[in-house]
């Protein structure tokens, strides 16, 4: 059996909010990298945060849109519960998505560091 | 009703009455519970008002002399700590423990002495926040208590001390309520009541339990941590030694912000039962709506830095910050249009709670928009700390929570007392307080933007906002004089109210097939449920179930109530209630005794005071099961069904899987915590400090690893009723686990034994002393089970207690694995 379909069988409510806990991986990598790169620059180096974030954004938008897809076709074929989860899923798909491209946008006119440490000065 | 039905009443009122006179102290039924949530949380609310009085009284005009610096410090402090810790919290709380089963056609919530517990530790939570006035040490530091403010060098004395012990006792009870009320929806909705069938209230709260569970534990971490740098002396959030005061600011935020959505969304659920009643229709886009609770739910836990905009936080990290504060508008955008949509194609009643549901959308609309533009950078900039943001937030907890509550109370005051509100009063109340509310806080746009700083006693009077300060004073009494009306309307309408028919606004949901005011046991019988709208779906249905039709409409003797699937909400055991107890209030009273023992310095009498918090819980346990209870029960037409002690779905399994969710999200901010220090501080560890040895992390590993593969074996042991191989291995996995608890000790006696000397040292003895604490708990409860055992309680047949040991040990094993890789082996990393 297939991941998803797995995930969708034994645990279905995890997998309504799959997409939405993609979302988290997401918000916390991105953020995680940003303060690695500006503070400690030896580990990933300071201008590679946006390109990180860029990477771990797209990653992160691919998942979505393919749990979103999965769920857009559940959603067809199943009825009661199973259509009423897939629903939900596949509506929560889509608002993760905009929330990931709401984080993206900015990343090419923004640079990574300005403003880190002024608080320690 | 028939003779029958009318003899089944009166058999189950026994069963679920509450001892009478004083011994009502130990009733442990949710209406009693609910209830005094909901008084405690609203006498507090008054307390809170009348510090706001002195308030806005001393700001009336610039230099005026009601308060000094420190009271008025002192009055802020409180004023806040008490509105969201004390009122807000507790009173959704208790709006929940007493609706929720009521909605779902349940009887009782599962884990009735858990809630008891919660509610006696949340009353002497506030209790201690408030004894800080007999000592003349009432917390001065603001209801964040931001450090280095708050800490041992800028707040001696004991006010900090006060603040950190009252609220984290206070929040005990919003985690304990929240176990009880997520596994009260998953497993004790009525026969039938499929999860997309569920009311929209339940799914509220469901969302908000949840993000209790997950955003609580990083402010009752935070708050263990800078007790323990103020008492103990440990560094987290002193830069000097290596900890960093931004730290604290996550911490706390990582709790506040969510904490928002927590007190909202409940209010919303409030809005979203009366909304449809109102407009005579359903609810329009129910799956829209869930999709918006649970991406509320969601985005709110990435909001926190929103509130740190000035704290010199990368720019592109304050975007993802900014972005997620747009992001969060989406979901909550769906409820707006889909109550505005509901009222637009239904025909709705001037009933009096939809005068407050229109002062909700005025207001808190008005209050999400400057939510906007405050997660705007470059204008939080700007408004930070000014009383712009005091605008902001009253519009949005006032019009989000207040509005709605009192909504709620107009429209659920019939089923509480039999009496129906008053339209005329309930109309000039509202009026005092719609008109107050925005006199009072309308004019602090202005006020703030004009550079009127928050919490300061006094202003210049060159700011030139004398004029719109008194306005605002002016507004903040006529506001109480709308508190003052709305207690009054309330008191008249449950002594002389007109008497309520049945179902007083012809609802859907199962609360309304209720007597009014109702009985303990809610419902003589619980009927299958086939639609979103019960009462509409099936108007006999109230009839039949006060006859007794339908599951369990029989009286044995113990309070037993039915439990159903997750999903799909089929029958599948009889869940047996604990009867009325004092152990929660004994309990309760043990953990207070920790936290005031803690607060005098007492630490030999709070060491004691642990044990008997362990003991009393223990004891509670114990008198809930009934080792000679029937394994399968008749629950109607012949069907039997499993008691709970014997099912895969036992409310008590849920019920430990949920406080270890909240326990991993503690033990998460304790990680974040490590890391965040590390991430600040130049050497890791720092100059002076030592590595710690890896022959420990290994007597650790080998100790957590043979322990849990023995409890695992254990379980197979009592599978096969092999109850002799069962203790053996039990026995076994505590010796391995003792090895593990050695190998900590050592580290923490030996490289560790100064904790107080560095950041480094402190976060990982915390560390390595929260893990070692979790293995000493799976082992008392391991213990407690081969007690179970011998005494009949646990057998190959009632697993219960067997299964949740095992749960409990294996999720310790987990943590105690990621512990110490990360304080033995990742300073190596990066050394």
């Amino acid at each position: 059996m297939r991941p998803l379909a797995r995930l969708n069988q034994r645990f279905p409510l995890t997998a309504m909010i799959a997409a939405m806990l993609v979302w988290i991986a997401h918000f916390t990598l991105v953020y995680g990298v940003v303060g690695l790169s500006c503070e400690r620059p030896e580990t990933l180096g300071r201008s590679a945060a946006a390109g990180w974030v860029v990477l771990a954004s797209l990653a992160a938008i691919t998942a979505t849109l393919a749990l979103g897809v999965a769920s857009l076709r559940r959603w067809r074929r199943e009825q009661g519960t199973a259509r009423f989860l897939a629903g939900t899923s596949a509506l929560l798909a889509l608002l993760a998505l905009i929330a990931m491209a709401l984080v993206l946008l900015p990343v090419p006119w923004l640079p990574a560091c300005i403003g880190w440490g002024s608080h320690a000065a | 009703m028939s003779q029958r039905a009318t003899e089944l009443h009166e058999a189950l009122q026994r069963i679920w009455r509450n001892p009478p006179g004083w011994r009502a102290l130990a009733a442990v039924n949710h209406g009693t519970i609910g209830l005094r949530f909901i008084v405690t949380g609203f006498v507090f609310f008054l307390i809170a008002g009348l510090q706001a009085m002195f308030l806005r009284l001393q700001l009336a005009w610039s230099g005026n002399t009601v308060l000094d610096a420190q009271r008025y410090n002192e009055l802020v402090t409180l004023h806040g700590s008490t509105m969201m810790f004390l009122f807000a919290v507790p009173v959704i709380e208790g709006f929940a423990v007493y609706f929720l089963p009521k909605l779902l056609g349940a009887r009782d919530l599962p884990f009735p002495r858990l809630s008891a517990y919660g509610y006696w530790c949340y009353l002497f939570g506030g209790l201690v926040l408030y004894a800080s006035f007999l000592f003349d040490q009432v917390p001065d530091s603001g209801w964040f208590m931001y450090t280095p403010l708050s800490g041992p060098e800028f707040t001696p004395g004991k006010r900090a001390d006060f603040w950190l012990l009252g609220i984290t006792l206070a929040e005990i009870s919003a985690v304990s309520a929240a176990i009880e009320l997520v596994v009260a929806i998953l497993v004790t909705r009525a026969p039938n009541m499929a999860i997309q069938r569920m009311p929209l209230f339940a799914w509220y709260i469901l969302a908000m339990a949840l993000m209790i569970l997950f955003g609580f534990p990083p402010l009752i971490l935070g708050s263990l941590l800078l007790e323990l740098e103020r008492t103990f002396g440990f560094v987290f959030f002193d830069p000097d030694r290596g900890g960093d005061p931004l730290l604290w600011q996550h911490l706390f935020w990582l709790f506040g912000h969510p904490e928002v959505y927590i007190i909202f969304l409940p209010a919303a659920g409030v809005l979203t039962t009366i909304i449809p009643t109102l407009a005579q229709r359903p609810m329009v886009g129910y799956t829209w709506v869930v999709l918006a609770i649970a991406g509320t739910a969601f985005i709110s836990f990435g909001l926190w830095v929103h509130h740190m905009f000035t704290t010199g936080i990368p720019l592109l990290s304050l975007s993802f910050f900014s972005a997620a504060s747009m992001a969060v508008v989406i979901p909550m955008g769906i409820q707006i249009f889909a109550w505005i949509g509901t009222l637009w194609t239904g025909r709705p009643r001037r009933d009096p709670a939809l005068l407050y549901i229109a002062g909700f959308f005025f207001i808190f609309v008005a209050g999400g928009l400057t939510g906007v533009m405050v997660a705007l950078v470059p204008f939080d900039w700007q408004a930070h700390d000014s009383h712009f943001v005091v605008a902001h937030l009253h519009y949005v907890l006032i019009g989000g929570l207040l509005f709605p509550l009192l909504a709620g109370a107009y429209y659920w005051l019939p089923l509480w007392t039999g009496r129906m509100p008053s339209r005329s009063l309930s109309r000039v109340t509202f009026w005092l307080l719609f008109i107050g509310f925005n006199l009072t806080f309308l004019p602090m746009h202005l006020t703030g933007l004009l550079g009127l700083p928050r919490r300061v006693y006094t202003y210049s009077p060159a700011l030139g906002v004398d004029a719109l300060n008194l306005v605002s004073t002016i507004g903040g009494f006529l506001f109480a004089f709308g508190i003052a009306a709305f207690i009054l309307d309330l008191l008249l309408a449950a002594w002389h109210g007109r008497q309520a028919p049945a179902n007083p606004w012809q609802a859907s949901t199962l609360e309304w097939a209720l007597q009014m005011p109702p009985p303990n046991y809610n419902f003589a019988s619980q009927m299958a449920v086939d639609g979103r709208e019960p009462l509409w779906d099936a108007p006999k249905l109230t009839e039949a179930m006060a006859q007794g039709q339908g599951y369990l409409g029989c009286a044995r003797g113990a309070r037993e109530m039915l439990g159903t699937a997750p999903l799909d909400g089929r029958p599948e055991q009889v869940i047996r209630l604990s009867q009325s107890s004092w152990w929660p209030l004994y309990c309760a009273l043990a953990t207070a005794a920790v936290f005031v023992a803690v607060l005098a310095d007492a630490y030999a009498l709070a060491l004691l005071a642990v044990f008997a918090v362990a003991a009393t819980g223990l004891a509670s346990a114990w008198t809930t099961g009934d080792r000679h209870a029937p394994l399968a029960l008749d629950v109607g037409d012949g069907r039997m069904l499993p008691v709970h002690s014997s099912v895969r779905n036992a409310p008590g399994w849920w019920g430990l899987s949920m406080f270890l969710l909240a326990d991993a999200a503690m033990f998460g901010s304790l990680l974040f915590a490590y890391f965040y220090l590390w991430l600040r501080a130049p050497a890791w560890p720092s100059a002076g400090q030592t590595l710690l040895p890896l022959t420990h992390a290994g007597l650790v590993a080998l100790g957590l690893l043979a322990g849990s593969l023995s409890l695992g074996d254990a379980q197979r042991a009592l599978r096969e009723d092999a109850t002799a191989r069962y203790r053996q291995r039990v026995r076994l996995a505590c010796g391995f686990a003792a090895v593990a608890i050695g190998a900590w000790t050592a580290s923490l006696l030996q490289p560790l034994a100064a904790p107080a000397s560095h950041g480094y040292a402190s976060v990982s003895a915390a560390l390595l002393g929260f893990a070692a604490l979790h293995v000493a708990l799976a082992m008392l409860i391991a213990g407690y089970a081969l007690l179970r055992l011998r005494h009949g309680y646990l057998s190959e047949r009632r697993p219960l207690d067997a299964r949740l040991a095992q749960l409990l040990w294996h999720y310790v094993t987990a943590i105690g694995l990621v512990a110490t890789a990360v304080a033995y082996l990742f300073p190596r990393l990066v050394h």
